[in-house]
């Protein structure tokens, strides 16, 4: 081999390895060290106040999925009515269903435009944890002394974080948001939410729960303006076991932003009652 | 329309939303209480320094039986005898937004049977003007009275949801405002440096304060507004403006600006008010005063999932579908 074409495949391997490196180097970026920037209360507890968003398609599917077309009334936005594709959010690829709730899974999917069979966004219901927190639109934590408060983007929702109870007081009632209760694990805040009435689904690919459904939800600082996101689910009649998804959730730095309303009940009326209405009526 | 079918109706609208639709049609409701404020009273603080107004507070003691503005057999009196309150009260819960029994909420369903609270003896929300009456522009209360028998109208034959009242529809009240009615008059407020949160139970309502935040630029508007917060020493004032206009509030748009005050005058007590402006639709300012009262000894905040169970709605057209089926002579 000549000395020139020594040199030139050194100069490759050595820009091959460069980026090699530069891509490790790049993913740890939110490390824990970072989370020394995020903000802090006066007792020395992160502040998780702020607006915060997900930047992910688990709304359209946890699990990973291609671009897809949709069928029916989707057709006539054009291509605003594709799924996007997204690389899924759930740890291990696949959420372990199991064989009956599986099918009853695709069956979700398969009736979602039908007014009595949509999915609860589409009619406006409330979404539910953990589906709350990456729909597409942002959420407004406010950290209180006892209580934290999250008002939801969407459909008006909000949960009340109970951060005041020596142990769990049991739902009530079961509740479309069900009954959170926090604590500190270091820098993380953990929250048991139980008391869920299991209507909601995860996505609109129609994954859900029942109304057994246990969940522990993390929220980690890891930057000033970024969190992890992570939250297990437990139901064990369907699924074999837990599982878990994680994303980070991103601070809305835009200038004066503000949480918005979204009062979708209006928009969903043409869907639920369209068989009773003169003017759309089938 | 056939008299057996139109109770039919009632009926389904009652199974759900009644109270609703009596708030609706009567311009609401509370007051009282001035109970309780010592003036060597000492406001709590956050460990941010802001006063301190975490907790739950309820505004069911002006029940169903104070409205808005103040009746005419009332005039010229500001709060009545207690025994005169009582019996508002009781005739409140023994009858229906159509003037009789059937139809109605049990007594048992409506939180004036469980309040701790005494029954306030206002007999207005309204405490300025002092006749207690919404100071209209001449030609707007005839506007508005024109506008409720055209509601009442389509009402009766609704074709498509936004004929029937904004309660049946599970659609929110009117942000801040948020009057009471006969029950879940719940309120949860959570502070952080930078914002209010307040829960409304009725209909979970959760309204984001900002603090200290710039005026909202003029290409943003909403059917609520836009709310700004801000502290003038112990008093929180929200400022909420730049609405759609999409809503009305006592006939007021997108001129519309209310200012409110929350201030602690006691350990049990929040003492509450508003002022509503605007020139296109009042002669003056006027001013709601209800203080809130703290609830938290003995509540929590319920989800109040209004729209996810609204049978009464569907079943509501339906009927209307049936009736103008059988109308025209036809079957199903």
């Amino acid at each position: 081999m000549s000395p020139a074409w020594k040199t030139a495949l050194i100069a490759l391997a050595g820009v091959v390895a460069g980026a090699a490196l530069s891509a490790t180097i790049s993913r740890p970026v939110n490390t824990e060290n970072d989370a020394a920037s995020f903000p802090r209360t006066a007792d020395g507890r992160p502040d998780l106040s702020g607006l915060w968003q997900a930047l992910t398609t688990a709304n359209w599917n946890l699990e990973g999925h291609p671009a897809q077309a949709q069928p029916g009334p989707w057709l006539a936005l054009g291509a605003i009515g594709a799924i996007p594709p997204g690389q899924g959010v759930v740890e291990g690829g696949e959420i372990p269903y199991r064989p009956e709730a599986a099918a009853r899974r695709r069956a979700n999917f398969e009736h979602r435009l039908e007014p009595a069979t949509a999915d609860p966004e589409a009619k406006c219901y409330l979404p539910g944890v953990p589906r709350a927190t990456y729909l597409p639109f942002p959420f407004q934590i406010v950290q209180g002394t006892a209580k934290i408060a999250i008002a939801y983007g969407y459909a008006d929702a909000s949960r009340t974080i109970h951060m005041d109870k020596e142990t769990r007081v049991p739902a009530p009632l079961d509740f479309w948001m069900g009954r959170s209760h926090g604590r500190w694990d270091g820098d993380t805040l953990v929250v048991d939410v139980d008391g869920l009435n299991g209507q909601s689904w995860l996505d609109r690919a129609g994954n859900f729960v029942s109304e057994r459904v246990r969940i522990v939800e993390r929220y980690t600082p890891r930057g000033k303006d970024h969190l992890t996101y992570q939250a297990t689910i437990e139901d064990p009649s369907v699924f074999t076991r837990s599982w878990t998804i994680a994303f980070p959730l991103y601070r809305r730095l835009e200038q004066d932003v503000r949480f918005l309303d979204f009062d979708c009940v209006q928009y969903s009326e043409g869907l639920l009652y369209r068989d009773f209405q003169p003017s759309t009526a089938p | 329309m056939d008299r057996d079918v139109r109770r039919w109706l009632i009926q389904c609208a009652a199974v759900l939303a009644l109270p609703l639709l009596v708030a609706h049609l009567r311009s609401q409701t509370p007051p009282a209480g001035s109970q309780g404020s010592a003036s060597n009273y000492t406001v709590p603080r956050t460990p941010w320094g802001h006063p301190d107004f975490q907790g739950i507070w309820t505004t069911d003691h002006f029940g169903q039986h104070v409205d808005l503005e103040r009746p005419a057999a009332l005039a010229g009196v500001f709060e009545s005898t207690e025994a005169d309150a009582d019996q508002r009260k009781e005739d409140e819960a023994n009858q229906n937004a159509f003037g009789d029994k059937v139809g109605n909420y049990g007594r048992e369903w409506r939180d004036t049977e469980f309040s701790r609270f005494k029954p306030s003896r206002r007999t207005s929300l309204i405490s300025d003007p002092e006749d207690g009456r919404v100071p209209y522009l001449p030609e707007v209360r005839a506007r508005l009275a024109a506008n409720r028998q055209a509601a009442r109208a389509r009402e009766a034959s609704p074709q498509v949801p936004a004929d029937l009242p904004d309660g049946l529809r599970c659609l929110r009240g009117f942000p801040g405002v948020n009057l009471p009615i006969g029950y879940n008059n719940n309120k949860q407020i959570v502070q952080s440096p930078g914002f209010v949160t307040i829960l409304y139970e009725m209909n979970h309502d959760m309204r984001v304060i900002p603090l200290n935040s710039p005026p909202p630029l003029g290409g943003l508007r909403q059917a609520w507004g836009v709310p700004s917060g801000r502290w003038e020493g112990d008093t929180l004032v929200i400022e909420t403006t730049n609405f759609s206009g999409e809503l009305a509030f006592q006939g007021a748009r997108e001129n519309l600006k209310i200012t409110e005050y929350f201030r602690r005058t006691g350990s049990e007590e929040l003492d509450y008010r508003f002022v509503v402006e605007d020139p296109t639709t009042f002669a003056r300012p006027w001013t709601v005063w209800m203080p809130w009262l703290r609830d938290d000894t003995q509540y929590e905040v319920f989800e109040y999932a209004c729209h996810e169970g609204n049978y009464s709605l569907t079943n509501t057209l339906r009927g209307a579908r049936f009736a103008a089926s059988q109308k025209k002579g036809g079957t199903r």
